[in-house]
């Protein structure tokens, strides 16, 4: 196997683009632990809703012919709404999952957190069936829902989800640009510029806001923030939002960069970031951010050496032997000490 | 009436009782401290009067109003501040953060910096200090940040969990002198201590909790001359 240059960079691009994904989902893993020291372990699935409300979006977009005549409006749109999606889900996630086991034993919430991490796989599966279950009620002779609107229904969830794989339109197409003999594509510079931004903003917003430095209090101690009248509650619903809502751009960014979506894609890239995260040092926000784009590289530099259906065992070993011999991660420290 | 008026509260970890009906209260302009050895209770009360822990039986007022109604993070726009055991400063936050945070339920940005401008008068080691990270300062520069943040509250009572703790005897005495001056800029003070030497001098009244149980209600002089006072926290046999 020779070394060719030019397809070494062209995976480091693609280390890059893959990175800001984890990176983005990494996130939202490490700004939940650090309020509340515990794994969201519905992410992934917070992530693929996320993809999944975009699509729809952009669907419709397409339907009224916005998609066509104004394309940067359609995606930016698509963008807003697979954000929202994931971030509604997310406070959704820690209201139901989180909120009533505060005070339980920690071992509780996690489980509940994987309760709804199925939940949300399969009610975006199942979607249809439910419309036709629920519209399909008759009571005696009595329809419930008269036959069109059960159409209307039934139509809207299969729209929005459903066991098949669902294809987002091809944003960003294949065009690029050429350095040298290497081709660099439009949609790989796009999703790198558009995670830095949004990397560089989260981090202004938690340095300097007023709502930064609550959240930075409350992963402290959240009995001494609360005598300084931070709302605890309040801190970590918002915290779940801005951790989902950037799970979110990135379940669109995957959905318009690979086309593919289904309700388990959020399995993998969610045990990925998670690995990310605690690379990075979980709890710490820039080695989310760190540790995101770390594995995307680290992936691609191991298919270099290895076949590529190996990618997966690269990753998993990374985290295994961080757990093994630094588990506070690049950036993070001893959290354990502290939080106990 | 009185400021803060404990009623009679009974206050429970599971099933350990941890206060057993204590009852005090504390006017408006006094120092009033509580003191008290390890375990007896002081911490607890404290966490009471911060709505961080319900009272199984009993009330807390202030000002004639139930505090009982109240969420923990309500209670300082009530005019409580806490300045808590072992500081409780952010360590990984600056000491301009922490004082920010001190003022997180006001909204009065030119009083807020009014107030900034005081504390940094009463504490010029802060300015110093002002972008260091919490958890760098010394014991004694904690204490100040504590107190300091307490007060971008604005409280109409200030409540201190052991100050004196951990710190050297000029330090503390410098803390002391800090407390008294705060007093006299108008702030009501209830000052939880083990320090009963020190905490006796700047006191006006004091109470003194043993296994939940407030057993002695007296003016400092009164404490002062009290034989149980002198063995038990003045080592004076
Ligand atoms: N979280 C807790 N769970 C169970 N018991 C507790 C808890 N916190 C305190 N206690 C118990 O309640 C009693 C009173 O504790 P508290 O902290 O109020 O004492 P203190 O007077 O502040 O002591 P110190 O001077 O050591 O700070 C002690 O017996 C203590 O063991
Ligand atoms: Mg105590």
């Amino acid at each position: 196997m020779g070394f060719d240059l030019s397809s070494f960079i062209e995976q480091l691009l693609n280390g890059l683009t893959v990175g800001s994904f984890y990176a983005l989902i990494a996130l939202g893993y490490s700004m939940v632990y650090g309020v509340l020291t515990m794994i969201n372990f519905a992410h992934g699935e917070i992530f693929m809703v996320g993809a999944y409300v975009g699509l729809y979006t952009i669907n419709r977009l397409v339907d009224v012919g916005l998609y066509d005549s104004n394309r940067i409006l359609a995606v930016g749109i698509t963008f807003i709404a697979g954000t929202i999606g994931a971030a509604i889900t997310g406070v959704t996630v820690e209201r139901l999952a989180y909120r009533p086991l505060r005070r339980a034993a920690r071992l509780a919430p996690l489980i509940s957190a994987i309760g709804m991490s199925i939940f949300l796989q399969e009610f975006i599966r199942l979607l249809p069936k439910m419309g036709e279950a629920i519209t399909g009620i008759t009571i005696g002779s009595f329809t419930l829902f008269p036959e069109s609107l059960q159409q209307g229904v039934v139509g809207f969830l299969e729209d929005f989800g459903g066991a098949r794989v669902k294809t987002y339109p091809g944003v960003f197409g294949v065009g690029g640009f050429d350095i040298g003999d290497i081709h660099i594509t439009y949609s790989r510079v796009i999703i790198l510029i558009m995670s830095v931004l949004t990397m560089i903003g989260l981090y202004f917003l938690v340095r300097y806001s007023r709502f930064g430095k609550a959240m930075r209090a409350v992963a402290e101690d959240k009995d001494i923030a609360s005598m300084m009248g931070i709302d605890i509650d309040q801190v970590i619903s918002r915290t779940f939002l801005i951790g989902s809502a950037l799970a979110g751009i990135a379940g669109v960014m995957v959905g318009m960069f690979y086309l593919q979506i289904r309700p388990t894609m959020g399995f993998v890239p969610g045990i990925k970031a998670f690995t990310a995260a605690v690379l990075g040092g979980i709890g710490n926000i820039p080695g989310a951010m760190l540790g995101g784009y770390a594995l995307g590289l680290g992936e691609v530099i191991g298919v270099q050496f290895l076949p590529a259906v190996y990618k997966d065992i690269v990753s998993f070993s990374i985290l295994v032997l961080i757990l093994i011999f630094k588990p506070t991660g690049i950036l993070g420290e001893a959290l354990a000490e502290k939080k106990m | 009436m009185p400021l803060l008026e404990i009623q009679n509260v009974h206050a429970y970890y599971g099933n350990i009782q941890a206060l057993k009906g204590i009852s005090l209260h504390v006017d408006q302009g006094e120092i009033v401290t509580l003191i008290g050895a390890n375990g007896a209770g002081k911490t607890t009360t404290l966490r009471v009067i911060s709505c961080l822990l319900k009272p199984r039986q009993g009330s807390v007022l202030l000002d004639g109003q139930d505090l009982s109604e109240f969420k923990a993070h309500q209670v300082v726009n009530q005019g409580v501040a806490m300045v808590p055991e072992g500081r409780g400063v952010f360590s990984k936050l600056s000491v301009m953060e922490n004082l920010e945070l001190g003022a997180y339920s006001r909204s009065d940005k030119a009083e807020i910096q009014e107030d900034l401008e005081r504390v940094f008068e009463i504490f010029p080691r802060l300015r110093e200090r002002r972008s260091q990270v919490g958890g760098t300062l010394s014991g004694g520069e904690q204490q100040m940040l504590s107190t300091a943040r307490a007060l971008m509250a604005r409280p109409s009572l200030l409540v201190m969990d052991e100050p004196s703790m951990g710190l050297a005897p000029v330090l503390i005495e410098s803390v002391f002198e800090s407390l008294i001056e705060i007093n006299k800029q108008g702030t009501t003070i209830l000052l939880v201590e083990q320090n009963a030497h020190m905490a006796l001098q700047v006191a006006t009244r004091g109470y003194v909790l043993q296994t939940g149980e407030i057993v002695l209600s007296d003016s400092v002089e009164g404490l002062r001359k009290n034989a149980m006072v002198q063995k038990a926290y003045l080592g004076i046999e």
